[in-house]
Formats: structure tokens, sequence, C-alpha cells
């Protein structure tokens, strides 16, 4: 029975429509790259079960295997073909190199999405940095400034912003309950003539505006502002309700029980327990030209919980890795003055290496092997 | 021993053609090839002059030189009487543009030639400039072809101009005589620039304010338009970094600085003064600037000499033809004088693959980087991989389709590598991303082989599909042959793009933190593994058989050559104008005519028995 399920798990068809459905799929997504952002599109093709088509909103229709249907069935194929065909024998070894390292990167691959995350870190020259931000997340953070040594953030992600529940934090003297929630919105200024009559009064600057909900951006370069509409309660009692806003520069804050607290949307931020300080950006150009010839960074790592303080230089293809994040440099501004890194973190990086390696010999001496075996025949 | 002979032979006749000097008539003309020798600093990069106006007239003209009613001219022949006799030169139908509108916008509508001279489009310019102007704010991808080409056509007279006006000014008629004169000005002046008033000034001094304002403008003029600068100064000890450049009105403006005039300044101006007038002492006075940098920077006039030899072999050029020569040889073999024929073809066409090498090794040398740094060289290196690779096999099945394929692969490559070249400067500088020699030696040669092994293996099957056309019995006898030959070269292209895939990855994640980020390129190479990864499965369970891995074979010519050009075009849409227009159409007909050549293999032959006995 059980060898029956697995002789069918390793059948070549199964590999032969993954294959196709991977070619199909990395075609489609490629083109589809005119008009959409790579972040997008790896969602849409590779992280979903499903190609979704949208012909009016509202309905969505599948009409299309996705990259995890395709990736999983191909992981099971993978590993049946290796127990029936018993690849592991010596005279195999080239193709079983390749399919477990195969395995290996289908598997990692899919991890690593999971597991990483990417954020940018910008730095003017002179200017010491602590925390990178994501380009894509957003928090609301309740800042209490008391404290003259330190501020205290309680911060609340997007995901939860998005489920539009109430939220209530031990920190916190008041519950929050989110009302509206926009992924992305623009904001306009309230004509004064205009007769619309404020259904939920705002407090600060909040009570000024509209806000117009827009379509979530397709493109890379551009940034969703999430936008919300929040009510903050104490048992059940509302205190106010305030209108926040990646769109939003002005400061807000709430006074309650004799502490203030800021308020604000802003792009989530991850604290490392270590600096970098920018001492320098340089911007090579080939002379005569605008063309960039080399971007580098001149950064102090300062890091007092494992005592290093040291000069670090970051420059193309040669990034920092520093306690499980990878500093890159990634952009520039501000006329050459300011520095933008790219932070990975990513718990698997080295998998990709490893199981390349793998195949790629595995490749190597299975046509090795065959040629022998074609050289053979011929004598 | 015979056969050695006829192969030295061929191997001689070869170099001759390749590497035949030029015979100049008159020593004015000796003295323009030497003139284009000389080391300037150009768009970022060091190159001849000749290299200049190579570049300059492709982006104006896209040609490399310069055919008019009266005569012909080379590049460096047109650049010289570009600078040194302007008006001469808006006079000769340089610009290009084969828009229709854009040729109706300046009042040719019916007019054949695509070419105008600037003297014709002269009273237009202020209207071209406007249009220009608005078409260059919209987005690249919205712009009307109209707009694109109206830009397109702007950037070309505006890059004239500034030719015209890189070293003097471009009204001026005797360069040494200028500078004479702006020594007397100087000279004459210099009392009274310092005067807080003009009160009291006799004609005769306000006379030389008015001459000083006039020269000092036009130098002022020359050296904010110049786009070549042609006198390097040592500032610091070290050779290699210590050289400044700057134009020939740097150096004046030094004059105006009460500083030394750079030397080269006053040779230049010698120089072209005898070049305006036509003059034989032309010869001699480049002469002076040769010897003046076999003195001074020997070095750098030594790298742009043969920089402008390698552009004057144009080696791969020429090599397209003996490719075809050889094709033709070999199809000669099959119907008279077998033997013979078919030693000829094997030696000319190796013999051609040695001067492929060479031209690689070459362009190495002069650029002093890996073979592949841009597509135009990357045509080169998938033809050369390619031929290689097809060699190798007439080597080990000796049948005539691996020196058949490696004809044709050789000379379809360098034809695209000749029509990339059209795009400017072959060996430009690399942008910073790319700028690694080591990712550039490893990842970018491997990913290049797998194309060429995939397209070896498609053209080996489209050999196969009219060789089953036209001889059905004789195919069937081979059919074991191109199978083994295709199955063969599928595994190495499988194995190439697969490892040069991975590379790109690690420069990825090298770069910027990602191993794989499913960007068009990225997804180009990997749609040619998972093509050739499909190929051995479908084999294996049996999906196809001999026809089957044909077709596929072919269908991967397209897959590579969506990876190669495709994802470069994906940005552009449908309102592209210029080059990558033309390539997409010659990319689209490309695709077309391999799924055609599959289609072909439906055609049902059996090998009766009276074919096999026949």
């Amino acid at each position: 029975m059980i060898k029956k399920i697995i002789q069918r798990c390793a059948s070549l068809t199964i590999s032969n429509i993954c294959l196709s459905g991977f070619f199909v799929l990395v075609f489609w997504s490629t083109m589809s790259q005119t008009k959409k952002g790579i972040f997008i599109v790896q969602k849409e093709f590779f992280q979903s079960f499903f190609i979704w088509w949208a012909p009016v909103e509202g309905i969505k229709i599948p009409i299309f295997i996705g990259g995890l249907i395709f990736g999983g069935l191909l992981v099971i194929n993978l590993i049946a073909s290796i127990i029936y065909h018993r690849l592991y024998k010596f005279k195999k070894w080239g193709l079983f190199l390749v399919h477990v390292g195969l395995l290996m990167l289908l598997l990692g691959g899919w991890l690593s999405s999971l597991l990483t995350t990417e954020t940018q870190m910008k730095i003017k020259e002179g200017q010491t940095q602590f925390y990178s931000e994501s380009s894509r997340a957003a928090e609301l953070v309740f800042i209490d400034r008391s404290n003259p040594a330190h501020d205290r953030v309680i911060s609340i992600p997007d995901t939860l912003l998005a489920k539009q529940g109430t939220i209530t934090h031990p920190d916190l003297p008041f519950s929050v309950r989110i009302d509206h929630y926009y992924l992305n919105a623009q904001l306009t200024m309230r004509q004064f003539t205009e007769k619309n009559i404020q259904t939920e009064p705002l407090q600060g600057v909040g009570s000024r505006l509209i806000v117009n909900p827009l379509k979530p951006v397709v493109k890379d370069e551009l940034m969703n502002l999430q936008t919300a509409k929040i009510t903050l309660l104490d048992q059940n009692q509302a205190i106010g309700s305030w209108l926040v806003s990646m769109a939003l520069n002005p400061r807000q804050s709430v006074t309650y029980k004799g502490k203030t607290y800021d308020l604000s949307l802003r792009q989530a931020r991850y604290y490392n327990p270590y600096s970098l300080t920018l001492t320098k950006f340089t911007h090579e150009r080939y002379p005569g030209t605008d063309i960039p010839k080399s971007f580098s960074s001149a950064v102090i790592l300062d890091d007092p919980e494992m005592g290093e303080n040291r000069n670090v230089l970051i420059y193309m293809n040669h990034p920092l890795r520093y306690r499980g994040k990878t500093f890159f440099q990634a952009s520039f501004g501000e006329n050459d003055t300011l520095t933008v890194f790219q932070v990975v973190e990513n718990p698997l990086w080295l998998e990709p290496y490893i199981s390349s390696i793998l195949i790629a010999f595995g490749l190597l001496l299975h046509f090795i092997i065959r040629l022998g075996q074609g050289a053979k025949k011929r004598v | 021993m015979k056969q050695k002979l006829i192969g030295l032979a061929i191997i001689g006749l070869i170099a001759l053609y390749l590497f035949k000097p030029t015979i100049h008539k008159t020593d004015f003309d000796k003295g323009v090839s030497l003139w284009g020798q000389l080391p300037v600093l150009h768009e970022g990069r060091i190159k001849p002059l000749d290299g200049v106006a190579r570049h300059s007239l492709l982006i104006i003209r896209s040609k490399q030189t310069l055919k008019t009613s009266q005569d012909k001219l080379s590049a460096s022949e047109w650049l010289l009487r570009v600078v040194s006799n302007p008006n001469q030169a808006d006079q000769d139908d340089l610009l290009m543009t084969n828009h229709p509108q854009v040729k109706d916008f300046l009042g040719y509508p019916k007019q054949k030639s695509h070419y105008f001279s600037y003297k014709t489009i002269t009273p237009k310019l202020a209207q071209i400039e406007e249009l220009a102007a608005k078409a260059a704010v919209i987005d690249s991808e919205e712009r009307s072809s109209f707009q694109a080409a109206i830009i397109q056509f702007y950037n070309s007279v505006m890059t004239y101009h500034k030719l015209k006006n890189s070293f003097f000014y471009e009204d001026i008629t005797n360069y040494t005589k200028f500078m004479k004169d702006l020594d007397k000005i100087l000279i004459k002046s210099e009392p009274l620039i310092n005067l807080k008033s003009f009160k009291g000034l006799s004609i005769d001094q306000k006379k030389t304010l008015l001459d000083l304002n006039r020269v000092v403008s036009k130098v002022r003029y020359t050296n904010s338009v110049s786009i070549v600068n042609v006198i390097p100064r040592q500032v610091s000890a070290n050779v290699n970094v210590g050289i400044e450049w700057g134009s020939i009105s740097d150096g004046l403006t030094d004059r105006i600085a009460n500083k030394p005039v750079p030397k080269l300044t006053t040779l230049y101006a010698a120089a072209l003064t005898s070049a305006q007038q036509q003059s034989p002492q032309f010869l001699a006075d480049v002469n002076n600037i040769h010897t003046y940098y076999n003195d001074t920077f020997p070095k750098l006039l030594k790298q742009s000499k043969q920089e402008a030899m390698f552009y004057d072999w144009d080696m791969f050029y020429k090599l397209v033809v003996i490719y075809g020569f050889g094709i033709l040889l070999l199809i000669g073999s099959w119907l008279i004088w077998k033997k013979a024929l078919y030693s000829a073809a094997v030696w000319l066409i190796t013999a051609t693959f040695g001067f492929h090498s060479l031209g690689l090794i070459i362009r190495m040398l002069v650029q002093d980087r890996p073979p592949v740094t841009n597509l135009y060289s990357s045509a080169v290196f998938v033809g050369w991989g390619g031929v290689a690779l097809a060699l190798l096999l007439e080597r080990y099945f000796k049948n005539r389709l691996g020196l058949l394929v490696a004809g044709i692969v050789g000379f379809l490559t360098l034809i695209i590598a000749h029509h990339l070249s059209l795009q400017g400067d072959t060996l430009e500088n690399m942008r910073a991303v790319l700028d690694s020699n080591f990712w550039l030696s490893t990842h970018v040669i491997t990913i290049t082989l797998g194309y060429s092994g995939t397209y070896i293996a498609g053209f080996i099957a489209i050999v196969y599909t009219f060789h089953r056309l036209i001889n059905a019995a004789k195919a069937a006898v081979m059919e074991k042959e191109y199978y083994r030959m295709v199955f063969g070269t599928v595994c190495f292209a499988l194995l190439l793009s697969f490892i040069g895939t991975v590379l790109g990855g690690i420069w990825g994640d090298q770069s910027w933190g990602r191993f794989w980020g499913w960007d068009p390129k990225e997804n180009g190479a990997l749609l040619i593994v998972l093509w050739n990864a499909m190929i051995l499965h479908f084999r294996l369970s049996g999906w196809i058989q001999t026809r089957g891995l044909m077709g596929m074979a072919i269908l991967g010519n397209i897959v590579t050559s969506f990876s190669w050009f495709g994802v470069n075009m994906l940005g552009i849409g449908l309102h592209s104008y210029g080059f990558m227009e033309q390539a997409f159409f010659w990319l689209i007909l490309f695709i077309i005519s391999q799924l055609m050549i599959v289609s072909l293999l439906g055609i049902p032959k059996k090998a009766t028995d009276n074919d096999i006995k026949a």
C-alpha cells in the first residue's frame, strides 16, 4: 500500500507538471512586472495557492495554480522519487545530490520567505542611528516622554489595526478602538465652505482633514500611506477620537490621567542594541559624466553590549554582516550626505549556497558518470 | 603535408584580410589617421579621438562613416572637419531621423533621405528645443513615438553642436592666430581690468576691453559646452591616479588667469590650423603631438593607439564574412569535391574560431576586463562559446553537423554583435553595481556559455528538421547521432545555466542581501534552467521522442532569446523608438521563425524501404 502511494507520488508526470507549471509562473510573473512591482508579483504568483483574476471588483476567480501548490507537490514528488528510484544508491549519487539539493532549495526558499525581514536604515553624515524602518509595514505608537532618561514606546503593528477591533495593553491606561482602517489614503484639507457635517468629531489636526481612500499601490517604489481613525476608551467611555496616518507629519498627543502620550502611525521601526554612525558617504562618478562609479559609506559600529567599537566601510558587493543582520549599500540622498542601507535579517542566508553547491556538484557528477557510460558503450 | 599547407595558406589569407595595413594616399591622410590615435577623455573614459568620432557618428547618424554627395569621410576625417572646419561640416547631410512626423515637422515630408544638414535645420532649432523640452518632462514610458524621436533628434543636434565647440569656438578662422591675439589682448588690457571706472579711457583702450570681452566669452562658451577633454595634466606623482583631464578651453582659461598655457593647447592649435587650411603641414603637426605624448605620457598614447587599431581592424565584423564563406564551403562539400571542400571548411572554420578567440583576447587586453561587459560583448562571447562547443561535437562525431552549426552560430551571433555595436561605445564603462571583475568573469561567463549551449542544441535540431524534410532516409539513419548530440548539449546547457544562475544569486546576495528576488533578469536565467530540466524529464518519462526532443530544443532558442534580449525590452512599451524598437522587431521575427520550424517537425515523413535502398 505504502509502496504504491510512494510510486504514485514519485511519478515523473508530477515532476513534468510541476516543472512546466513553474516555467509558466516564472514567465507570467516576469511579464506582469511591466505593470507591477516585484513585491506584489512575488506574493501573487509564488507565495500563493492560486493565481486570482478579478474581472470586477469584489469577484475573484482562480485561473491558475500558484507557487505554493506547485512547490508543495514538487517537494512530495522529490522525496518520493528519492525513495522510489533509490537515488541514494552509490551509482546514482549525482542525481541524489541534485534532488536533495533541490529539495533543500525549495524548502529553504519557502522558509526564508517567511523568516526574512528587509528594512532600510537612513543615516545622515554625522548622525548616529539605532533603528531601521520597514518600507511596507506600519505601526501605531504611543510614546511616553515623561522619563528624561529614555522614552517609552508602545507599538501596535498594522496587522492588528487591519482587524479593526479594540486593543488593550497593560502599559496603556486606555484601550484603543480602531474605527476605520485604510490600507492607503490621501488626506486633503477640509474647505471652510463645505457643509458636510462632521459625524465623528476628531481631536487634533484630524478635524480639519478629509480622508480619501486610495487603491493599494502595486509598484515597488511607492508606499501605501496607511491611515486609521481611532478612539481611545476607558471602561467603554470614550476619551476622544483621533486621525492617525503615515501621511500626517504634525505631532499629536493625548493627555490622560496626568500622563501625556504622543501618538502617531509611522513606518515600523526595528531597533538594534548597537548603533551605526555615518562619518562619510562617498559617491564617485566617472570623470565628466553622471555615471556612478562607486558608492561607499564609512561608518562607526558601536556595540556596548559586545564591547565592539570599530570603523567599517560598507560599499557595493561588500556588506557588513553583524549579529544576524546584513547591511548593504542601497541608496543615497540629500546631495550625497545621506546614505541608505538595506538591512536584511535572514537566518537562512547560507542555505541556498549549500544547496546550490550540492546541485551543481551533483549535475557535474551525473553527467560525468553518463559520459563514462556512453564511452563504454561505444567501445 | 599538402593538407597542412592548405591550412597554413587559409590562416595566412584570413590574417591578411583582418590585419591588412591601410595605405594612405597623402601625408594629410596619414596625419588624420595619427590624429585619430590621440588619447582623450570622453564620456568618462580615456579613448582615442577616432573612438570619439565613431561613437558620436553612431549617435548622430547610426553609421560609422559619413557619405555625402561629394565625398566619403571616415569617422576621424569627419570629426577633424567638425572641429577645424565647422562651416563646411554644417553643410554635410549629417543628422539623421527616419521618423515621418519629425521629417514633416522639419519641412521635408517627401524627402527620401533621412539625413539633414545642420544648416537646413537651423531655422527650426528653437522649435525643436522647445518640443524636446516638453517631451522630456513626460515619463519615458509614456512618450509618444514622435516625442521619443524628437528628443533623440534634439540630442543628436546638441551632440554635434557641442563637438563643434569642444576644441575652439566655432567661428575662429586661425587657431594659432587666435591664441596669439588672445595673448596680445591680455597683455594690452592688463593695466585696464582693475580700473574702478571706465571714464577717460581712449577709444583704443575701450576697443581693447571690448576685444577682451569678445575673446573671453568665446573661451567661456567653449568651456561650458566642451565634451572632449584633450589635455592630460600630471597633478600627483602617481602616474595612474594623478592625471586630470581638461579641454582646450581649460588651457586657454589658464592663460586668462595668467598661468602658463599647457603645451598641448598650442600643439593642437597648430594642428587644427593646418587641418583648416588642408595643409600638408598637418602630418608634421600631429607628429609633434605624438612626440609630446611619447615624452610625457607614453602609456596613455600606447593604450589609445591599441584601441584605435582595434577599431580599425574591425575584426568581429570581418569574421562574419569568413564564417559565411565557411558555411558555403561546407554546403558545397555535400555537392562536389566532397573531401577537399570538407577539409577546407574544417580548416577555415577552425581558423576563424582561432581569430575569434584572438579578437576576444585583444578586446580583454584593450579594456582590461573579462570578455563580457555589455550586451554587445555578450553576443561576441555567446558566438565564441557556441562555435567552441559545436567544434568539439564535430571532433567527437565527425559528421559535419557540428561544423555546420559552428559556422551558422558564429555567423549569426557576430551579425547580432555588429548591430548591437551600433548603439555607441562598445568598450563603455561599467556601472557601479556591475563593476566587479570577479562576478563578471564567473557568473556572466557561465550564464553566457549556458546560452551558447541552448543555441547549439537548438540549431542542431533545426538542421535535423530540414535534413528530415530534404532526405528523410538519410536523416533516419543519422537520427541516433542527432539525438545524442542534442541530448548531450542540453545536459551541458543545463549544467552551465544552473551554475550561472546560482552564481547570479550569490552575487545578488552579496550586493543586496537577496539570493533570489524574482527580478526579470534572474527569471530569464531560471527559465532556461527550467526548460532544460523539462527536456530531460519529458524525455525520461517518455513524453517526448526524437521529434519532441528536437522540437523542445528549437523552442529552447526562443527561451534563451527571451532571457538574453526580451527581458531588457520589458519596460519599454509600444511607443519606444529607435534601437530597441528594431531589436524588438527582430526578436519577434526570430520567435516566429522558430515556431514555424518547429511546426515543420509535424509533417509526417516515413523513410520507406525504397528510400533506404536508394
